[in-house]
């Protein structure tokens, strides 16, 4: 499974977004449409640490960085 | 699992018990009473190199990891029984240094930490504003790139330091529609044309910390005083929140241990009915309340110094840090005066003042109810 379709199922099933799973496209602005807010971002960065087995720094949370499914692929694909 | 603090962590921690019981207590009712900073206790701090705790050497800090910060905190909490000027210490350290460590340019880093360890420079935190608290990113203070500057509107209240601050870290946003994605940090100066700072602030307690309100009209700032990315300000923040609730309570386990100790030896000596009260359960029981409010507390902060030191701390364990060591602050508080009667409720003896300072902490860098909020999403129950 991609990291893409992992944070979705987070996003659907962990922090329980309310809204239709298929409107989650992989450029789908996350930041801009209040899918994620400050809370959930953190709560995805513990997320993909510990199945990613990644570490996240303070500075890479820009909203760059989590702006859609693909950014958040692009930066853990930039780790690993 | 190893308990046991190092030699030189307990030699440290008996030093700035010393440093703080021979240097920093000097008519603090007094202090209180006339909401005065201890200007020159600060500088006493700085001396001794407690500002420069958690700054890098290279800077003119002593670069100290999270556990052994947490004990010098805790030891300071123990020997000083200002709270006010722990408070300002704290502020400073969590909320400015912090954010200038982490994400300051080489150039920020240079012009700004040296001083804040020396203590010749007292920097500020502006977040809040009068419609937004718990509600952090919905704050209203605009920044607006004209050319290559910056130009801030807007206010801040509740700034720790402020009537007294040289320096200022401020959050801005740069479009309200973007929320959090859109703060961005700013490193403003006191004489900085458009910026101005109120009248202090009376409050119930720490009152030997001062707090005000900030102003900024066509605040003007040069691209270089941009603390972070654009963009990048809920970063900087929530960096900052994160070290602050995770050390800024540090100080009340050692004021709680002070509390515990008196409360023992008072109710050793003081006879009611014929015998010491202590010998009464329900002086006893509380006593033993306070003792184990103490214990918890002391285990989740070293727990959570580890886990920093170790970077495994998540904002669920911060957020459970802070909780537990406010509201067993205000609780241990409220034991100790009602131990001691009628004694206790007096101002010289110095108890009264721990409770109003204790209440404070459930609601600054995040209140009770905003801590639960985030132990409760991280346990996946949000919505």
């Amino acid at each position: 499974m991609s990291t893409a379709q992992k944070v979705k199922d987070f996003i659907v099933d962990e922090l329980r977004w309310d809204g239709d799973r298929e409107q989650l496209a992989s450029d789908y602005p996350l930041l801009d449409n209040g899918v994620i807010d400050s809370l959930g971002l953190f709560q995805i960065v513990q997320f993909l640490e510990v199945e990613c087995g990644i570490e996240i720094a303070d500075d890479e949370l820009t909203p760059e960085n989590f702006a859609t499914l693909d950014s958040i692929e692009k930066l853990v694909d930039s780790k690993t | 699992m190893d308990f046991e603090l190092t030699d030189e962590q307990r030699l440290f921690r008996d030093e700035v018990i010393r440093f703080a019981r021979a240097e920093l207590n000097g008519d603090v009712a007094a202090r209180d009473a006339q909401s005065s900073f201890p200007a020159e206790e600060w500088q006493k701090c700085a001396a001794f190199g407690i500002q420069g705790l958690p700054v890098p050497s290279k800077y003119g800090g002593a670069g100290a990891d999270p556990l052994t910060i947490m004990l010098a905190l805790e030891a300071l909490g123990y020997g000083c029984t200002d709270n006010g000027l722990i408070f300002s210490l704290n502020a400073q350290m969590w909320a400015c240094e912090m954010p200038i460590v982490l994400f300051g340019t080489e150039e920020q880093k240079q012009k700004y930490l040296p001083a804040l360890c020396a203590g010749t420079l007292v920097a500020a935190h502006g977040m809040s504003e009068p419609g937004s608290g718990s509600d952090a990113y919905a704050l209203s203070t605009t920044a607006e790139l004209r050319g290559e500057r910056w130009i801030l509107n807007g206010s801040k209240t509740f700034v720790t330091n402020a009537p007294i601050a040289d320096l200022f870290i401020v959050f801005a946003t740069i479009d309200r529609a973007k929320g959090f994605a859109g703060l961005c940090g700013f490193l403003v100066e006191r004489e900085t044309p458009g910026f101005s700072v109120g009248q202090p602030l009376h409050k119930m307690g720490l009152r030997t910390s001062p707090i005000g309100e900030l102003f900024f009209e066509d605040c003007e700032l040069p691209p270089e005083n941009l603390l972070g990315k654009p963009g990048g300000g809920m970063s900087v923040f929530n960096s900052s929140m994160e070290w602050e609730r995770s050390c800024i309570l540090a100080s009340t386990v050692g004021v709680m241990q002070r509390q515990l100790e008196r409360c023992i030896e008072y109710a050793r000596e003081r006879e009611q009915f014929g015998q010491p009260i202590g010998a009464f359960q329900a002086v006893s029981h509380k006593i033993v309340d306070m003792k184990l409010r103490v214990e918890t507390a002391r285990l989740a902060l070293y727990r959570l110094g580890w886990l920093m030191a170790n970077r495994k701390a998540t904002p669920l364990d911060s957020a459970l840090v802070k909780l537990h060591l406010s509201e067993s602050f205000v609780a241990s508080s409220l034991d100790a005066i009602q131990i001691h009667g009628g004694y206790g409720y007096m101002v010289e003896y110095e108890l009264e003042r721990d409770l109003r300072d204790a209440v404070g902490s459930r609601l600054y860098s995040g209140t009770s109810e905003i801590q639960r909020n985030v132990v409760a999403a991280f346990l996946g129950l949000r919505r």
